[in-house]
């Protein structure tokens, strides 16, 4: 069976890996057009439009970019990831709320086919040798170890983590230090950021770096700048939120001043 | 005591299957170093697939094995120490679940082989003379296990200030 057969099936050179995540992505096709189909009733959701409506910054209202209402319609690869969840994980379904949640954060930081992972779990897509979940886990102490992705969102070209694509950040910041030299931090302070005052935003890996207005929001670069994009099947960018007009706090300072994007962009 | 008992017969008794393993590792891993992200990524991973195993008392086994051009064993260590520090403090694993090992030489860059069930499911490879990078991100350059490893010059040993 060749290219040049009628009854050549591409997808059987694929690995399964591969597989997997050809069929997320033509889900979340699906997802799109269906919800296009039926989005008469919302006119900009956030995932289609890049969030237009969200104005962050001082404008921006508590709460104003959650959708809340989740997704009935998700497939079972959103609610069901097919990685192993540790037995010990604190969150171990992928709920549609949080689906909802991370497709927000998408629309709010990514361009066109972004993927955000903002609720414990990385996208379907990703390669085989990195982790479905990544959100808190008890330890045999009965101490919560903060996941990854608790205080660090990640944001994706695309659900397997192998693309690019323009890096956004809401209007009304104010750059406050970088890029650094070593994993391209950019800071921005927020007098008002979602639901939160007096915060500010570092976004980590940002690629070609440059301030240009995008309506509502601002273009900062690309996903994938230094520190996140090596690895051409984790190319990704990341953001954390601080307490404060604190630019980036040293490592050991971090813990404390941490707010989860999450809580920031959905609750 | 009995750590060094534990990885004298580690030794012994992984040599020869990280000696069998290598082809299959050499081929089935991108053998190139990752960086702070995706090393910790790739822990999460080896944890999230220990776990289970873990509870009916299986170990991680993590073996270092120093790259071509190196020659301080103390890399190994390091290395070492950046993978149990990374699984027992951030990733929640108990620590008497890990254990450490040396293996031979490798061929190409120094690493760190993790194997759980007695398969290799995971390695991480290492810059030449460059210990692991597991903390994402923006490294402590103050941290000791996050220096470069620099050679000690003769009588260069740490003097008392009188």
């Amino acid at each position: 069976m060749t290219p040049d057969n009628p009854d050549f099936d591409p997808s059987s050179i694929l690995t399964d890996n591969e597989r997997q995540g050809l069929a997320a992505w033509e889900q979340r096709v699906q997802n799109t057009l269906d919800e296009a189909s039926a989005g008469a009733s919302d006119p900009a959701p956030a995932h289609e439009s890049n969030a237009p409506e969200h104005s962050g910054g001082e404008s921006a209202e508590p709460g104003e970019h959650t959708d809340s209402g989740g997704d009935p319609e998700l497939p079972a690869h959103e609610t069901t990831p097919q990685k192993p969840i540790p037995s010990n994980a604190v969150t171990p379904n992928y709920t549609p709320e949080m689906a909802a949640c991370d497709r927000n954060i998408a629309a709010i930081f990514g361009g066109s086919g972004a993927v955000a992972a903002a609720n414990g779990f990385e996208p379907p897509g990703l390669s085989s040798k990195y982790p479905g979940y990544r959100g808190d886990v008890v330890g045999a102490n009965g101490q919560i170890y903060p996941g990854h992705l608790t205080y660090s969102a990640h944001i994706y070209g695309n659900t397997e983590g192998t693309g690019s694509g323009d890096l956004y950040v809401p209007a009304g910041g104010r750059r406050t230090s970088g890029p650094s030299p070593t994993d391209a931090v950019v800071t921005f302070y927020y007098s008002q950021l979602g639901s939160q005052s007096n915060v500010t935003l570092a976004v980590f890996h940002v690629g070609d770096y440059g301030i240009s207005s995008a309506g509502t929001r601002v273009r900062i670069g690309t996903i994938g700048g230094r520190g996140g994009g090596e690895d051409p099947s984790y190319v990704h960018s990341h953001i954390e939120i601080y307490k404060g007009n604190v630019r980036l706090p040293a490592l050991n300072a971090r813990a404390g001043l941490r707010i989860n994007p999450a809580s920031v962009f959905c609750k | 005591m009995l750590k060094v008992l534990v990885n004298v017969v580690l030794l012994i008794t992984v040599a020869s299957t990280v000696e069998t393993q290598q082809a299959s590792t050499a081929s089935s891993t991108n053998e190139r170093p990752g960086n702070c992200n995706s090393n910790s990524a790739q822990l999460d991973r080896v944890r999230n697939e220990a776990s289970a195993g873990i509870e009916k008392g299986e170990v991680i086994i993590a073996i270092a094995r120093l790259g071509k051009g190196e020659t301080s064993r103390e890399l190994n260590g390091r290395r070492l120490y950046s993978v149990q520090a990374y699984l027992s403090k951030r990733a929640g694993l108990p620590e008497k679940a890990i254990v450490a090992g040396e293996g031979v030489r490798a061929e190409g860059y120094g690493r760190v082989e993790l194997y759980v069930g007695g398969k290799l499911l995971n390695v991480l490879f290492a810059k030449r003379n460059e210990i692991l990078c597991v903390e994402c991100c923006g490294i402590d350059e103050n941290y000791y296990l996050y220096r470069r490893e620099k050679k000690r010059r003769p009588g260069s040993g740490m003097k008392l200030r009188s």
